[in-house]
């Protein structure tokens, strides 16, 4: 056990971490670079069982952390064989990782050290401190005349700036002293919401025997956008959703026309303006007979985020647009599935779509509308399940060339069993895999007393490709956000592209393509920079001329 | 690689391709008139009964081993007195493998906009009756053809679908979805 002393005085407790280990570098660059160059090295020696084997790294802005059960004892030549050629002069030993006792968050030591003397202190007197304990000015905080950024004169370990801290805290020169540690707290509080830690689809951090790294990027994406400021809509095309539900209510899309009959969404299976959940049959959790599915849908895409209330969807501050048009028993006429879908491009950005009908013209033509006239012309992103058949090909409308089908992956990187792959087959997104008892995943659930999955206002056991597609949706929801201009094709270029290409040795891709992934998993931090990057390109030309 | 297409199907076209069809004869698809609990009382000894509202429609899953004629006779029986209107053909996609109820509407959409005169020419030509006007694509309609029963939908799509003036036509199935 280690301690530090916080600015109050009180002792920070420390316990090293046997498990992590971390590695800097120069440049953020280099450390994306080396990231992703782990991560792949992580891929193809994890069913080999050799010496990086479950070893998935985090990624810190110019640090790394490495994760495996006895990490730290790791030698530097091990992680320097992971990294390319180019990197590896880059690394030249690992940094300690200590374990924060009371939140029990991962902290990374370096060798600065943030200082702050006392105001009366004289310069004279402040070098001296420095002096005595081999320390020298790295530098000036900009904001407060008194604190300094020092490093060890001499080329020391980073496992002494713990200890130089302590000492440094104790001259009476000094108000305090703390190693500056790359703290993985921030990350972790990216969100309020409670059951965040059990979403391990946004972050994967390895908990509940899942592979830490294996997940959306979620919170590196939310560091450039949740979504939000210009409002894209999601639209839930489904058995309904459940509007007054505590998670989801600020995020329901409200007609800007007061008088508008959709106020929040349209009923098409029964002709009207309600598009609440509204058939419920024993037994309750039963998805057949009840309008369960769309709220669990709608949560994953959007539910309300940093409202200290249960999860947080993807794109956590973008809008639901409620669509209802399938109900009860499971059966809808096709002209009201196709115009749900046009009617979702008239109000939404986002069109999710997690269910399969047979082939027809009309949801065909629907889309073709949609991707054609929705957003101003620039096309909707119309996302669909691949369906949960264990088919060797995909369902309708998913096949649809201008559909971005999607399918489902586990919380270890691989395809779940049950995902429909194939031809046509965009991308993977991940989901629960019941075959192989992989983490399912948590979400919203209609909040009416005893109806729904579970008794309460969320459930823990959701899945299929119907859970990937409004994860994916929501990806789609960020990537506009960040760039409205963006045409469906251009996004749809960016979500491949950026892509991570998982179980590269099952997924036998050629020419970056697989037909059990698609382009591979999405990978909403990498596609939200991306679209970022070309939407300062395009010289902040972002206004939607889209009426809602 | 998709199921093969099996003998004894009906299709109808779809764009360049045809879309096959199986016959199913363990579910029965009634049309209500009034009395939508009398006949759901009727039907629920002969098996599973799903209903689906908007379209007054009641699909009974027969269990297997059971005497389809003999249920088919019972449901015909409805009919004489005057609880439903028609028993509905349903038929399974064999892509998909769904059901799919065919009702007396098909969908078709036009590849540009037809004058009143024009729209009254096409309803005598190919003997329907105009239903409603889409409410997004002003060049489609839903049209009712003349029947409830048979395959009167399939026939009218397919011959819609072959006319020059025509982008799509489709019968309205009543889908069952998947999720």
């Amino acid at each position: 056990m280690a301690h530090v002393y916080s600015s109050s005085g009180k002792k920070i407790s420390l316990t090293l971490s046997a498990d992590d280990v971390g590695v800097r570098f120069e440049t953020p660059e280099l450390a994306a670079d080396a990231f992703e160059s782990v991560r792949a090295s992580v891929a193809r020696s994890a069913p080999r069982g050799d010496t990086l084997f479950k070893i998935a790294p985090r990624r810190f802005g110019r640090t790394m952390l490495l994760h495996d059960p006895g990490a730290a004892r790791t030698a530097i030549s091990t992680v320097r064989n992971a990294l390319s050629t180019r990197m590896m002069s880059e690394v030249r030993r690992t940094l300690p990782v200590y374990v924060e006792e009371e939140s029990q968050l991962r902290v990374i030591v370096t060798r600065e050290i943030t200082v702050r003397f006392k105001p009366k202190t004289t310069q004279a007197q402040r070098t001296t401190v420095l002096q005595d304990l081999n320390l020298t000015i790295k530098e000036a905080n900009e904001f407060n005349k008194n604190q300094y950024l020092v490093v060890p004169a001499s080329d020391t370990d980073e496992s002494d700036t713990i200890r130089a801290a302590n000492r440094l805290s104790e001259r009476p020169e000094v108000e305090y002293a703390a190693p500056n540690f790359v703290s993985e707290s921030r990350k972790l509080a990216m969100t309020n919401d409670p059951q965040l830690r059990a979403q391990w689809y946004l972050n994967n951090s390895g908990s509940n025997d899942g592979l830490a790294g294996e997940d959306v990027r979620a919170f590196e994406a939310w560091d450039i956008t949740p979504g939000g400021k210009r409002s894209i809509v999601i639209a839930i095309v489904d058995d309904g959703v459940d509007l007054d539900h505590p998670d989801l209510r600020a995020n329901i899309w409200v007609n800007p026309k007061k008088k508008a009959a959709d106020r929040n969404g349209r009923n098409f299976f029964h002709g009207d303006f309600d598009p609440r959940p509204r058939y419920f049959a024993r037994p309750f959790d039963d998805t057949e007979t009840n309008d369960i599915h769309g709220t669990p849908c709608a949560g994953v895409a959007a539910a309300v985020g940093n409202n200290k209330k249960g999860v947080a969807g993807i794109a956590y501050r973008c809008k639901i647009l409620a669509v209802k048009a399938f109900g009860g028993e499971g059966l809808a006429p096709n002209d009201r599935i196709a115009d749900a879908i046009r009617y979702s491009g008239l109000k939404a950005d986002v069109i999710s779509n997690s269910w399969a009908v047979p082939r027809n013209a009309d949801v065909e033509s629907a889309i073709d509308d949609v991707v054609r006239t929705g957003r101003g012309g620039k096309g909707c992103l119309v996302f669909c399940a691949t369906g949960n058949e264990y088919r060797p090909y995909i369902g309708f409308p998913a096949n649809h060339p201008s559909a971005l089908a999607v399918g489902a992956s586990n919380d270890q990187g691989k395809r779940s069993k049950y995902s429909n792959r194939g031809p046509g087959t965009q991308f993977v997104a991940p989901s629960d895999d019941f075959d192989r008892e992989r983490q399912a995943i948590t979400t919203t659930d209609v909040s009416i007393k005893n109806r729904g999955y579970a008794k309460g206002a969320y459930c823990t056991d959701f899945g299929g490709t119907s859970s990937s597609t409004p994860l994916a949706a929501g990806i789609g929801a960020l990537v506009l956000s960040v760039n409205p201009s963006l045409t469906w094709k251009k996004a749809r270029s960016i979500l491949r592209s950026t892509a991570d290409k998982i179980d590269r040795e099952g997924g036998t891709y050629k020419k970056g393509y697989s037909i059990h992934y698609g382009y591979g998993r999405l990978n909403a931090f990498k596609a939200v920079k991306r679209a970022a990057g070309k939407s300062a390109k395009n010289g902040g030309k972002k206004k939607s001329s889209k009426k809602r | 690689m998709k199921p093969k297409a099996k003998s004894g199907r009906r299709s109808y076209r779809h764009g360049k391709n045809k879309v096959y069809l199986q016959h199913v004869d363990d579910v029965l698809a009634v049309r209500y008139t009034k009395s939508k609990e009398e006949v759901r009382k009727a039907l629920t000894p002969l098996g599973k009964v799903r209903e689906v509202e908007p379209q007054n429609l009641f699909i009974v899953q027969l269990p297997d081993g059971s005497d389809n004629e003999k249920a088919l006779r019972q449901v015909q029986s409805l009919i004489e007195h005057g609880l439903i209107e028609a028993i509905v053909p349903v038929l399974r996609d064999e892509e998909s493998q769904l059901l799919q109820v065919l009702t007396d509407e098909v969908i078709v959409r036009f590849k540009r906009a037809l004058p009143k005169k024009q729209r009254e020419q096409v309803e005598k030509k190919f003997g329907f009756k105009i239903a409603r006007q889409n409410e997004f694509v002003p060049n489609q309609f839903v049209v009712k053809v003349p029947t409830a029963e048979g395959m009167d939908a399939l026939r009218v799509a397919n011959e819609l679908d072959a006319d020059d003036d025509v982008e799509f036509a489709a019968p309205n199935f009543v889908s069952e979805r998947r999720r």
